[in-house]
């Protein structure tokens, strides 16, 4: 009797003759609900982390938006929507260049601020753009290609051998999470840390600057790293194509030795790239362009809605017509009538 | 932009004018999609559940389409306003004011269209949404990227 006076027992759905009998919970249990509960929490400000190498899928997505309202007014617009790389969101991401980042950052950015959220991304390759010396461009553009003077472009800056870069890069990075850490306090509430989280290391320094915040802040702060895997050859090179022609980092070189430095660059990233384990914490898996989804400890009123946008994702072209009508026009006695 | 606030205004004004759908709307769409040629692709239909859109929506859909009606399309509800008031009302609307006698707002409206919007993503074939203008309003801003205050309020 579940709603009886006495003392309440938990149904067992085994055996209901025995549900007399309480039920341990083993420890292990416990420990997982337990992780899971910290998760959970309504007022959290999240973090969505990208996690991958650079190169974004900067495939343009065109659509074609039709509104029609009555016969004679149809306003038909087509326009070639190119994601690039200024994205504006929280989530935070993981994986390699060329695996879909800055496309995932922008869809979320636009989807979540679409349904109210107030997001915002906080990429850290624009960042480092913005750090390069003015005069090294001007020359650049002046004198053509020059690698050397295209210092934090150029593959040389994503060597994870060579200590200052690396220093570089990390101070770049940190500083573009601090920004979107700071833009918290100032009522933000999805931050879509777009940069390229490739190590356990920065993952661990990310997940601890947003502990530190929350307790600063009194409000939660959870991160979820969303990484992007792409391990199909086909699929990764029509990717590389599309971030060389339209990323301003290869503006000054020719498409070969932009694939060339590309190839470069990844292969940094490559070497030390670590994919996002279990143990970290939250994270969402794409596969191969959404073909798979894999998520771990997603809960939470905004995670999960992030989740099922990014299984719904996909890069195919096709265009979408809006129509509208006006609604309540029932006389139409010519038009077929629904059975 | 400027685009696009011209768009959102010239919808507005036919909205106001109150200007009435002819019974050949739904015939011209139909040849409209044909003409463009994305029945081959295996056409997706989203109706609303008003008279309208179904109409529209058995015109449209051939062989190949696929139709669904979906109350979530359906334009904004306005709640027990007397009905000469609500043209009005609706122009002069925030974002987030409701229409009063249990009527939605705009924002109530992008929240219904939220799981809409994951179908519209997640197919791999064309789209027709047959909606009315506040729905449209929405989507639209989400597809351009616009803040859809901007477009609805």
């Amino acid at each position: 009797m579940p709603f009886s006076d006495g003392e309440s027992s938990p149904t067992n759905y085994y055996n209901s003759a025995a549900s007399s009998s309480r039920m341990e919970t083993s420890d292990a249990i416990l420990a997982k609900m337990a992780t899971r509960a910290s998760l959970t929490a309504d007022s959290a400000k999240l973090i969505l982390a990208m996690v991958g190498l650079t190169p974004a899928l900067t495939l343009s997505l065109s659509l074609s938006l039709s509104l029609s309202l009555t016969p004679a007014l149809t306003l038909s617009l087509s326009l070639s929507l190119s994601l690039s790389l200024t994205p504006a969101l929280y989530p935070i991401q993981v994986g390699l260049p060329a695996r879909g980042k800055s496309f995932i950052s922008h869809k979320l950015y636009a989807f979540l601020n679409w349904s109210g959220t107030r997001t915002q991304i906080f990429n850290a390759g624009q960042k480092r753009r913005l750090a390069e010396p003015e005069d090294s461009q001007a020359v650049a553009a002046a004198e053509g290609p020059r690698p050397m003077q295209r210092e934090r472009s150029a593959a040389s800056f994503f060597d994870p051998t060579d200590p200052d870069a690396k220093a570089a890069r990390e101070e770049i990075a940190m500083e573009t999470l601090d920004e979107l850490l700071r833009w918290f306090e100032a009522g933000g509430e999805v931050g879509i840390y777009d940069a390229t989280n490739s190590t356990l290391a920065r993952r661990a320094e990310v997940l601890a600057r947003a502990a530190a915040a929350s307790e600063r802040a009194g409000h939660s702060v959870n991160v979820v790293f969303i990484e992007s895997i792409c391990d199909e050859a086909a699929l990764l090179e029509a990717n590389m194509l599309a971030k060389v022609r339209a990323s301003p980092d290869f503006r000054t070189l020719s498409e070969e030795e932009a694939l060339a430095d590309l190839r470069e660059r990844i292969g940094h990233y490559e070497r030390a790239y670590e994919s996002v384990t279990d143990e970290e914490g939250a994270y969402i898996k794409l596969y191969n362009l959404s073909s798979k989804v894999s998520a771990n400890q997603v809960f939470g009123r905004m995670s999960t809605r992030v989740l099922p946008y990014l299984a719904a994702l996909h890069i195919r072209d096709r265009p979408v017509y809006l129509a509208a009508l006006l609604p309540g026009d029932a006389s139409l006695p010519s038009s077929p009538k629904k059975r | 932009m400027t685009l696009t606030l011209t768009l959102t205004l010239s919808l507005t004004l036919t909205l106001t004018r109150g200007a009435v759908l002819d019974d050949s709307f739904a015939q011209k769409l139909a040849g409209w999609v044909r003409a463009k040629g994305e029945e081959g692709r295996g056409l997706r239909i989203l109706s609303s559940t008003q008279p309208a859109a179904l109409a529209a929506a058995s015109a449209v859909a051939g062989a190949s389409a696929t139709v669904t009606h979906q109350s979530a399309l359906n334009p904004i509800f306005r709640g027990a306003v007397a009905p000469e008031h609500k043209e009005q009302l609706l122009a002069s609307m925030g974002f987030h004011e409701r229409f009063a006698g249990g009527g939605e707002s705009f924002a109530d409206l992008v929240r219904r269209l939220e799981p809409c919007l994951l179908e519209i993503e997640a197919s791999m074939e064309p789209v027709l949404v047959l909606a009315h203008s506040g729905p449209c309003r929405a989507l639209r801003a989400y597809f351009l990227n616009v803040a859809v205050e901007q477009c609805m309020g």
